[in-house]
């Protein structure tokens, strides 16, 4: 099964790696960027600073330049090199102008205006056509500075004033002396050593304002090195204490995804594989997690299902295992008890073939008895019907006998001796059927018609029937045809039947004897005054041309 | 676990937080209005403090102040004043044409135009509001500058000194002079003067 990206292990850990290495990188560039404000701030303050520093150092240096060179002007005058000294003014002049640029550098005036009058400031005017800083705004300086700057500024202004009164009263004092104006020359001379004096006091106010104006900017640079060690303290903390805010953070997320996404859901698969030896297997994990762990999940929740599943069947197998031993168990009992049974039965069975061989023993005597009874029977009959043939013969020999004394006609006396010849055939054939149903004989099987087997029967028992009252009537057809049977086991089957019949008519009756030829079957009916039966006799009969019927 | 971690994190950094704060707030003086100058500059200064008052001697600002101040009995509440000061930073506000055009404004005016050394001149009635003004100022009400505090609360005469600054509208440095202006015939305060001074003149008068 596919795991879908978006929820697998690997890509939650690559999401988290990206995050990870986006916060790393958000906070390293705030690092950053947080300790170049600090540093940067500090340069510009120090940069400020220092440039005041430089313009208040040449404005006092040129100040005291221009008070060094009155001095020469005015001292000069003792000397009688005036005018050689006075001719310096163009160099004074210079330095005045300056020194005004410093001075406005200091007040308010642009920083370009301090980098280009000053030469230690060039490295600074090159950084600011670099684009290092152009933030560099002395009007954005402390009220502190402004204030001394601003001091410095009214008193170089009236030092400015005041020595270009000296060059002028000086100027003044040399054409009066040229003009041969003593009161006037004495009159610029006083006005120029006015002035000096105010130039003096000027200059000592201003360079003292100047001193304090970079005492300041000193005080200002250590306090912004101050500032800069703290801040940078500050941000070094703040950075750490942010890192530890991210790292718990970061430590906090990878906790909960992995405890979220990975640790419940194996601690719960944990817990629940420790149960399943003890416990029924019924337990099932909801799936959770990500898809490896969901996958881990559902695959064990599966195997849960196969084994309850195969326990199951395990049971059932157990419990089918146990029946079939109890049933075996049952088996070999009733086995056993068969075999005794068996025992017994071949015991049994020997006895009940030795009771059968008695039984056709006695059956066969019985058989035999009842032969000889009917042979007996049929020996009284036979005794009866040879008595007539013997009587006729007896009586046609008598007659004979007389008429051979009385000379009968010779037809008569054929007859008497054709009688007298029947008689004693038909004699001869009781004697013999007698003889022939006494004796045993094996099954023959011949054609024979069946009207014949019929009337032989009747011939042997008419004696009987006549006993009984018995009616013959025949309905014998005669186109029947030709069957093979044993003609003497058919005589005894015909004589017991009808020997039955004659018994089942005590007083009177007629017994009716048909046959004729059916598609399946030949009957024998026998029909006395009140009733009437119909016997099949054999399958056999159907064998040969359907079944022979007699009734 | 998570919790307990996650609180005591909140804690730690709300502790954290607060120190940094503490290292990093640090303390704005406010600006003073009694600046001590040289002699030189001091009497520079006191000329056109002079100046000036002979100028307030007038009867019409007097006039003004008088009934500028009999208009307020009551202090002004806060909302008052912020009401007034948002009227007073529209454009074309009514308050400010009215006060711009009155008549001790025009008259004020015309002193700055005589003595080009002032940058600046205005006039508030004793409770801080403005009365008489050559320019607009950024304020309609002043009694919560220090300036103006320290001015009215002074018993000199003479008033205070401002400090050096930079007047960026007349784009010149300047120094302020405060005095408290009374009344000719009682000496009772009236109001609060602020003249700025233009320093170039300063310079010359030195």
């Amino acid at each position: 099964m596919p795991q879908k990206f978006n929820n697998s292990i690997r890509s939650r850990l690559m999401l988290q790696s990206i995050f990870f290495a986006l916060v790393l990188f958000s906070f390293t560039s705030i690092a950053i960027w947080q300790l170049y404000s600090v540093t940067q701030s500090y340069s510009n303050s120090a940069k400020k600073n220092d440039a005041l520093q430089l313009a208040a150092g040449q404005a006092i240096t040129s100040a005291k330049q221009m008070d060094w060179l009155i001095q020469r002007i005015l001292l000069s005058q003792y000397s009688g090199n005036f005018s050689r000294i006075i001719a310096r003014q163009g160099e004074l002049l210079e330095n005045m102008a300056d020194f005004e640029m410093f001075i406005k550098a200091i007040n308010w005036g642009s920083e370009s205006s301090v980098f280009k009058n000053a030469d230690d400031g060039r490295h600074y005017q090159r950084w600011l056509d670099q684009g290092w800083d152009k933030r560099i705004v002395l009007s954005d300086m402390p009220d502190s500075v402004r204030q001394y700057a601003g001091t410095a500024h009214l008193y170089y202004s009236a030092f400015i004033r005041y020595t270009s009164g000296i060059i002028t009263h000086a100027q003044g004092y040399l054409n009066a002396i040229a003009a041969g104006d003593r009161a006037g020359a004495e009159r610029d001379l006083a006005l120029a050593n006015a002035a000096n004096k105010k130039v003096e006091r000027f200059e000592n106010l201003g360079s003292a304002a100047l001193y304090q104006l970079i005492e300041l900017t000193h005080q200002l640079n250590q306090e912004s090195l101050r500032e800069l060690h703290q801040n940078f303290k500050s941000s070094l903390s703040g950075m750490a204490f942010w890192g530890l805010v991210l790292l718990t953070l970061l430590l906090i997320i990878n906790r909960l995804v992995f405890t979220q996404m990975i640790a419940k859901p194996l601690e719960l698969l944990t817990s629940v594989i420790s149960r399943v030896d003890t416990d029924s297997l019924s337990l099932s994990i909801p799936p959770s997690g990500t898809s490896e762990v969901m996958g881990l999940i559902t695959k064990f929740n599966e195997l849960i299902t196969h084994l309850r599943n195969t326990t199951v069947k395990r049971d059932a197998l157990l419990e089918e295992i146990e029946s079939h031993k109890l049933t075996t168990e049952k088996l070999l009992l009733a086995n056993q008890a068969l075999k005794a049974n068996q025992l017994e039965l071949t015991s049994t069975l020997a006895t009940l073939k030795k009771s059968n061989e008695d039984l056709h023993q006695t059956h066969l005597q019985l058989m035999e008895s009842a032969k000889m009874e009917s042979v007996g029977r049929l020996a009284a009959g036979v005794a009866h019907e040879v008595k007539n043939p013997l009587c006729i013969i007896q009586m046609g020999l008598d007659y004979l006998h007389s008429q051979v004394e009385l000379k009968t006609s010779a037809a008569v006396n054929r007859e008497i001796i054709e009688d007298m010849v029947k008689a004693v055939e038909r004699a001869c054939k009781i004697i013999q059927g007698l003889l022939n149903f006494s004796a045993p004989h094996d099954l023959t099987m011949e054609k024979h018609n069946m009207n014949e087997v019929i009337e032989e029967t009747l011939l042997f028992l008419k004696h009987l029937l006549s006993s009984h009252h018995a009616q013959i009537v025949k309905s014998l057809d005669p186109n029947l045809p030709m069957i093979t049977m044993d003609k003497q086991k058919l005589h005894q089957v015909l004589i017991n039947l009808l020997m039955n019949a004659a018994h089942a008519m005590p007083a009177t009756g007629t017994l009716t004897i048909t046959t004729h030829v059916e598609k399946k079957c030949a009957a024998v009916t026998r029909t006395p005054p009140l009733m009437k039966t119909i016997l099949l006799l054999s399958k056999s009969w159907t064998r040969e041309r359907g079944l022979a019927r007699m009734r | 676990m998570s919790g307990k971690l996650l609180f005591i994190f909140i804690l730690s950094a709300s502790v954290a937080m607060g120190g940094c704060n503490n290292s990093q707030s640090e303390v704005i003086a406010s600006p003073s209005a009694a600046v001590q100058f040289s002699e030189e500059i001091q009497s520079a200064l006191d000329e056109e403090r002079r100046l000036i008052h002979a100028e307030l001697d007038d009867i019409s600002y007097v006039a003004q102040l008088h009934a500028e101040n009999e208009t307020l009995s009551v202090k002004l509440t806060d909302e008052s004043i912020r009401n007034l000061e948002e009227i007073w930073a529209q454009p074309d506000s009514p308050l400010t044409d009215t006060l711009l055009k009155s008549k001790c404004s025009m008259k004020l005016k015309q002193f700055q135009e005589n003595h080009p050394e002032f940058a600046e001149i205005f006039i508030t009635d004793i409770h801080g509001r403005n009365v008489c003004l050559t320019n607009k100022t950024s304020d309609y009400y002043q009694a919560d500058e220090s300036w103006w505090i320290q001015t009215h609360a002074t018993q000199d005469p003479n008033g205070l000194n401002g400090p050096i600054e930079y007047d960026e509208s007349a784009s010149t440095e300047s120094i302020s002079i405060y005095f408290s202006m009374l009344d000719p015939s009682t000496a009772n305060k009236l109001g609060v003067v602020k003249a700025v001074l233009k320093l170039e003149h300063v310079a010359e008068r030195l």
